[in-house]
């Protein structure tokens, strides 16, 4: 009885400190594409910076090697990459690409993924969903 | 194969669970139903019913349909807010319906979900349970009890539910008035209070399963709403939950001043996406 009501007091501890977490940088949420244009694809070869394999969005940093920016992609969840044959190595950094992302629309280096080419390996990954 | 990893899989879970139903029977009056000692008939019982076993995965495409083709009966309100959003999304600045990382909520989390789910039969509730945090899950008493006089208001609400052949009827009331009523993830508005949900489950085919929901939302709908979700079975290890924290997303990986890792609080994002804001 004892052990049951200390859980619950740190269950409810957990609780309000997600919610003093969430009040303090309500950022993460599960959101709606529209911010991106999928229907002006551009690509972009480069090298992989970081693949990001963390909820509730994945992302992709990839260095442009044409102008030397850094582009962070959006991705779908690791759990929805994984059931469709990613795995958390499937980019790596150091890994060339060639992809193809819906860019933002208010400009500025940064998009969602449509899919991507790894040119060390010829494998292509597209988005899941 | 994969049928054999299910079943194995369903056995050791009815033992832990009788396991520690065993052992709450120790402290607790013997009652019929969820939370009671498990007897090796109702068990048995649970073989009768249908295979709802596997991974079900949401069809995306039937959320768009019902998006486009069944619009709910909003109040005249409620519409000015929904034809705001479609302007918004439209020209690209979403409007963030899920925030926070609080859960999509009942019966949002039905009919607009991205990640699979999974249900479990044992005796006196169906429960499902999510990818998406811990909080992502439904539980569904189907001992025969009522609805509490003034139940505490929470995401998910509360659920009773009874067999009529193969469909399981679900009633929930009991909602949060914050949780929303969502067609997209950046269409929809909170219920506002006093919804009623019912639900019918049922496998249409061997690996599609049916929630035709009905939905009375007097403070946002001038009528009942019905919409139809659809869920398709995937079988095979290759295609099991994973844990999926929402609000990992809000930090990055650190040490701590002793040396032991952490998260520390990454950079605002735009739209709760991966984008930092000032940084287009």
């Amino acid at each position: 009885m004892t052990v049951s009501l200390k859980t619950y007091r740190l269950a409810a501890t957990g609780v309000a400190l997600g919610l003093l977490a969430a009040a303090a940088a309500p950022a993460s949420a599960h959101h709606s594409a529209s911010m991106f244009d999928r229907t002006k694809p551009v690509i972009i070869k480069g090298t992989i910076k970081a693949f990001n394999w963390v909820n509730p969005h994945c992302s992709i940093l990839v260095i442009d090697e044409k102008t030397g920016e850094t582009w962070n992609i959006e991705s779908t969840s690791p759990g929805v990459l994984t059931r469709n044959g990613w795995t958390k190595r499937s980019l790596k950094p150091g890994d060339h690409v060639e992809m193809s992302v819906g860019p933002l629309r208010t400009g500025g280096p940064a998009g969602v993924i449509i899919d991507v080419k790894n040119l060390d390996t010829g494998e292509t990954l597209k988005r899941a969903v | 194969m994969a049928g054999a990893v299910s079943t194995m899989g369903r056995l050791s879970l009815g033992a832990i669970f009788a396991l520690g139903l065993a052992a709450s029977a120790v402290a607790a009056p013997a009652r019929v139903g969820a939370n009671s000692p498990a007897l090796q008939q109702q068990w048995r019982a649970i073989a009768n019913l249908p295979d709802w076993s596997g991974i079900w995965d949401p069809d995306r495409a039937n959320e768009a349909k019902q998006l486009r083709e069944n619009k709910p009966p909003w109040n005249a309100a409620a519409q000015k807010v929904i034809d705001f959003q479609q302007k918004e999304l439209v020209e690209g600045r979403p409007t963030l319906v899920l925030w926070g990382c609080f859960p999509h909520g009942h019966p949002t989390w039905m009919m607009i979900n991205h990640n699979v789910m999974e249900i479990i039969f044992s005796p006196g509730r169906v429960t499902m349970l999510g990818e998406v945090d811990g909080n992502r899950m439904r539980r569904i008493f189907t001992d025969g009890r009522k609805h509490p006089e003034d139940p505490d208001l929470t995401f998910h609400g509360h659920s009773i539910g009874h067999w009529e052949g193969d469909t399981l009827v679900v009633d929930t009331v009991g909602v949060a008035p914050q949780a929303p009523i969502a067609q997209s993830e950046a269409i929809g508005l909170s219920n506002n209070g006093d919804m009623h949900v019912v639900e019918r489950i049922r496998l249409t085919d061997e690996n599609t399963l049916e929630d035709i929901i009905t939905i009375t939302a007097p403070k946002v709908f001038t009528k009942p709403w019905t919409t139809t979700s659809y869920f398709k079975r995937l079988r095979g290890p290759q295609y099991d939950i994973v844990e999926g924290q929402c609000v990992r997303g809000d930090y990055e990986e650190g040490v701590d001043k002793d040396g032991y890792a952490t998260f520390v609080a990454g950079p605002e994002r735009v739209n709760g996406g991966v984008v930092p804001i000032g940084k287009k």
